[in-house]
């Protein structure tokens, strides 16, 4: 009996001594925290309600030459009112560019300011994981990893936040 | 004997060119003065003012609304994003720009309604001073209003103003003809520095 135990502890012996760690985390409960996320996020709200005050400028200057025009159409010479329905067609058209150039300039300003702050997460897991010795760490938001055992993988989130400096 | 012929060649040319110019009957008149009497010329005339203040006032409308602009820019600039300064400073420039333009535009196309108004005017006169010449046997016309006759003989040319009024439906008769009953050839024309010549 003692022998049938001692050649069970001594195929178990090898699993034990070559056990592999493995991680996870979820990147979107960790970077709403960062400081650097908050100042990301101002910025852009910054920049957005510029880009609305300005686009708000343009509506009004556009309202006020339609306005204009609606009122005196009828007694302006054709030309004239050719060129001023030229110049209202050319305010529209300005308008739906700058509304465009806008969305354009706020989706490479967020993917700017994401890029260094994923750069900075990246970085603490790394050091998670070297410190601790993980093979590897999974990020299980965004769907990526479609399984990720919640037991048999050790959450370092706390621990990645301890490196980003979050309390 | 050979150089005598040609001398009697040269003296009979010069012979026939002195009776031609002798016999040849003209008449005279100025043109631009008597396209300004026409009522047509009026009209036209009218026309063209009507469209001339329509286009000073686009013009005047046109600076308003970039001073409007500019002293607007002017007052916020201070609160605006580097970005957005750039953008109205562009947009300021570019109204001021198209306003030029325009302003161009309209000298231009002002030029080309006049001169568009003119050619039926022209013709119709051209007309009539050519159906005076028929009836009266002229052989030419000089142009009394253009400045390049200085001197014009009134017994040697006739002046077919009248007539060509007539035809051409003048009904006001220059105050200086009706007074004077005699051919007056410096007929204010389009320049007042013009001169021309009277007996």
């Amino acid at each position: 009996m003692k022998k049938t135990i001692i050649v069970a502890l001594m195929a178990l012996l090898p699993l034990g001594a070559f056990a592999q760690k493995f991680g996870h985390i979820n990147s979107s409960d960790i970077i709403p925290l960062m400081t650097e996320y908050k100042t990301a996020q101002t910025e852009l709200q910054t920049l957005q309600k510029q880009y609305e005050e300005e686009l708000d400028y343009m509506n009004t200057e556009y309202s006020k030459k339609i306005e204009d025009y609606d009122k005196n159409h009828e007694t302006l010479p054709e030309n004239i009112r050719t060129r001023r329905e030229q110049e209202i067609m050319e305010s529209q058209q300005k308008m739906q560019q700058y509304y465009q150039d806008c969305q354009v300039n706020l989706e490479k300003k967020s993917q700017e300011l994401m890029g260094d702050i994923n750069s900075k997460l990246l970085k603490a897991i790394q050091t998670v994981g070297e410190e601790g010795a993980y093979v590897c760490i999974f990020d299980i938001s965004g769907g990526v990893v479609p399984f990720v055992s919640s037991t048999l993988t050790t959450d370092v989130t706390e621990a990645v936040k301890a490196k980003l400096g979050i309390k | 004997m050979r150089k005598l012929n040609t001398l009697l060649t040269v003296a009979f040319i010069l012979f026939c060119a002195h009776s031609f110019a002798q016999d040849g009957k003209y008449g005279y008149i100025d043109f631009n003065g008597t396209l300004k009497l026409m009522p047509e010329y009026l009209e036209a005339e009218i026309n063209l003012q009507k469209t001339q203040s329509d286009y000073r006032e686009e013009i005047e409308r046109s600076k308003r609304e970039f001073e409007r602009q500019y002293i607007e820019f002017m007052l916020e600039q201070d609160q605006l994003s580097p970005s957005i300064v750039a953008k109205r400073q562009k947009e300021l420039q570019l109204l001021m720009d198209n306003n030029a333009q325009f302003r161009d535009k309209v000298q231009s196309d002002l030029e080309s309604m006049r001169s568009e108004l003119l050619v039926p005017l022209k013709k119709k006169l051209m007309e009539a001073i050519a159906t005076v010449c028929t009836e009266q046997t002229l052989d030419y016309v000089v142009d009394t209003g253009t400045g390049t006759y200085l001197y014009i003989n009134p017994d040697k040319g006739v002046d077919i103003s009248q007539a060509v009024y007539k035809l051409v439906g003048v009904e006001i008769v220059p105050e200086k003809i009706a007074e004077q009953g005699e051919p007056v050839l410096n007929v204010k024309a389009e320049d007042d520095n013009k001169t021309t010549g009277k007996k």
